[in-house]
């Protein structure tokens, strides 16, 4: 076989990358397929004796080679053993994430290794001030060091994963060795951080050489780690200088004014997760769910429309599908009050109707919208409490609380429609007694008939069977929605005579009303002495319904 | 009042387990292969044209968001059981 040297000075000459120096660069993927087996390339990467003297080009090289050379000999010897291993258990080994072996990552050796080309890549990067070519391989280097960390932190209950650190007792016990994990993980978001500054930083005018291209790259990757971390507060400080510095519209500007193939091959799937990532900060940690919109829906429209993009992965985009959704469509109901079309979603966005992801829209999705359109507390409440964890995992849970208040509207709304044909004509038919509300009320939160008319039609001295064996039980009066609403659901545990509870409930209702007026969802005002509400003769509810985007 | 809404709990997620069980077997393989992704994954492919994005599918907005609310009224069976109730009141009322 014909061998080519490769001298990885020149790039440095020219500032200029090639694939082969992108293949320098990159680390063997811990994919299991046998060709993998084979020698990498017929290419040799060398640095010429006159380099020698250039200390960091030096080290980026050498640390380079020494961490190919770690991942070759521990994927040989993984395919080695698992070859052997393969004919008694097949099942056993199927990688799917494709990971690299556990060994690899417990040498401390081969993981200071790739901190050390990190940082040293950052060096010459920050040597060369008048050009931008060394971002996408920055990037590449960066990117691929935070897989391997977070493979690292994933891994780290592995009993197989055992460090061997002279300085530090005990490094194997758990505790230790999480503390570890997470110490490598942070050093790596500092020196990914390192990279991401150099970008922003730059102060070159010329907009084609200027490294301020490579924010988007960067921040997406410190979003990642700093997820991985589970560190918000890293997230908000970046927030913080992304904003400040105006980050998306000067990117616009620069990317308009960059017409060659380089960094834009890497554009819109990273506009996509930076919109994202922005979305969820401002969603599920600020509950901004008006700019949280924004972004989200933005992420979206820069998607590729599966009709016209073939997509070698459905069901990695229709995973990003997900995630997308399972944030935009809460926070348009809450701020645009605008419903998505699941049918149209599942059809026309989703790649396969039939996938899981899809299929999980449509589980969480569909009866809450059925809620929000009908008014229906006691379905929403149910739907709510069966799918608790789920928002909480999601960071959705606030948002999802406040969507009751506008399934309560609906239901208000709703009502206000058969008050008026019942009194269709009448003077007053502006002044609605709450009493009528309130039946509604009962009747959306799931009370028996029965029920409904003993608290409507209680009197000063009735009391309720079976309210003094329940007083006995609760001194205080039930607090809190939840508990009051499960308790009047079932007549033998009402906590009061039932006239107390009228007025216990009339207050709540009174309060819903009082916030859907101060939010102008209502035009009108309460009459507390009078348990009416007095609504708008002409636009008692203003159209909410906005569009997006 | 603790195991007064402990018991209130029970048949709803009693409610919920059974319905699980049933139908969607693979429910619970479901939930195991979605959490395997906690992270925004890289997209298959890393750019698209302009032209290609979601953003210049006709009127895709309105596709996607139904604008109806303020107005949409559903013929379900909680809609007319809330209206039969209501309408009973009244009558009772005026009698």
């Amino acid at each position: 076989m014909e061998k080519e040297l490769i001298d990885i000075a020149d790039y440095f000459q020219m500032k200029k990358y090639d694939d082969d120096f992108i293949n320098f660069i990159t680390f063997r993927k811990p994919t299991i397929q046998s060709s993998s087996m084979e020698p990498s390339s017929k290419k040799i990467f060398i640095l010429n004796d006159d380099s020698t003297d250039d200390e960091k080009l030096t080290m980026f090289y050498e640390t380079t080679m020494k961490a190919k050379k770690f991942i070759d000999d521990a994927m040989n010897n993984y395919m080695k053993n698992k070859k052997k291993i393969k004919n008694k258990n097949k099942n056993k080994l199927k990688n799917k994430k494709n990971l690299y072996p556990i060994t690899l990552l417990s040498s401390k050796e081969f993981l200071d290794t790739i901190m050390l080309q990190l940082k040293s890549l950052n060096r010459l990067v920050e040597r060369d001030s008048s050009s931008n070519w060394l971002i996408l391989p920055l990037f590449i280097v960066a990117n691929q060091i935070f897989k391997i960390f977070s493979q690292l932190k994933d891994q780290v209950t592995h009993p197989n994963l055992k460090f061997n650190i002279n300085s530090i007792p005990d490094c194997n016990k758990l505790p230790i060795k999480t503390k570890i994990v997470k110490e490598f993980l942070e050093d790596c978001a500092r020196n990914i951080h390192r990279s991401f500054s150099l970008c922003l930083n730059d102060k070159n005018p010329n907009l084609r050489k200027n490294k301020k291209i490579g924010i988007i790259l960067f921040s997406n990757l410190e979003f990642k780690i700093y997820h991985k971390l589970q560190n918000k507060d890293m997230i908000k400080n970046l927030i913080k200088v992304l904003n400040s510095n105006n980050v998306l519209t000067q990117q616009q500007q620069q990317q308009n004014a960059v017409n060659n193939a380089d960094l834009t091959t890497f554009y819109k799937s990273h506009v996509v997760m930076f919109n994202y990532f922005m979305g969820q900060y401002y969603g599920c940690y600020e509950s901004d769910f008006n700019l949280a919109c924004n972004y989200l829906n933005n992420a979206l429209m820069e998607c590729p429309d599966p009709k016209k993009i073939i997509i070698t992965s459905p069901s990695t985009i229709n995973s990003i599908w997900r995630r997308l959704l399972i944030l935009l469509i809460p926070f348009t109901i809450l701020t645009r009050k605008t419903y998505p079309n699941l049918d149209y979603i599942l059809n026309n966005i989703f790649i396969n109707i039939e996938d899981n992801h899809a299929k999980e829209i449509k589980d969480i999705f569909h009866p809450i919208i059925q809620c929000f359109k009908t008014g229906n507390l006691q379905k929403f409440d149910e739907t709510f409490k069966q799918n608790e964890y789920f928002y909480l995992e999601n960071g959705i849970y606030v948002a999802m609380t406040l969507i009751r208040e506008l399934v309560f509207l609906k239901l208000i709304k709703n009502c206000y429609k058969i008050w008026l044909t019942i009194n269709d004509g009448k003077n007053n038919k502006f002044v609605i007694p709450l009493p009528f509300l309130l039946i509604g009320y009962l009747k959306s939160l799931g009370a028996q008939q029965e029920l409904i008319q003993q608290i409507v039609v209680a009197d000063d001295n009735d009391s309720a069977s079976g309210s003094h064996q329940e007083q006995q039980q609760s001194s205080a009066h039930p607090r809190g929605q939840r508990e009051t609403q499960t308790r009047y659901k079932n007549k033998k545990q009402l906590p009061m005579t039932s006239k107390e509870t009228r007025e216990l409930i009339l207050d709540e209702i009174e309060c819903h009303l009082a916030n859907l007026i101060s939010k102008n969802y209502i035009k009108g005002y309460l009459s507390h002495g009078n348990r009416c509400l007095v609504i708008s003769k002409t636009v008692p509810f203003p159209k909410l319904a906005t569009k997006n985007g | 009042m603790s195991t007064n809404s402990t018991t209130e709990k029970d048949p709803a997620t009693n409610k919920a387990t059974e319905l699980d069980t049933k139908p969607n077997t693979n429910t619970t393989t479901t939930k195991k292969t979605l959490e395997e992704d906690d992270e925004f994954e890289d997209f298959p492919i890393d750019t698209w044209s302009e032209k290609d994005t979601l953003k210049n599918v006709d009127n895709i907005q309105t596709h996607l968001w139904v604008e109806n609310w303020d107005d949409v009224e559903v013929d379900d069976d909680f809609t007319n059981a809330l209206k039969n109730e209501l309408e009973r009141y009244k009558q009772e009322e005026t009698q």
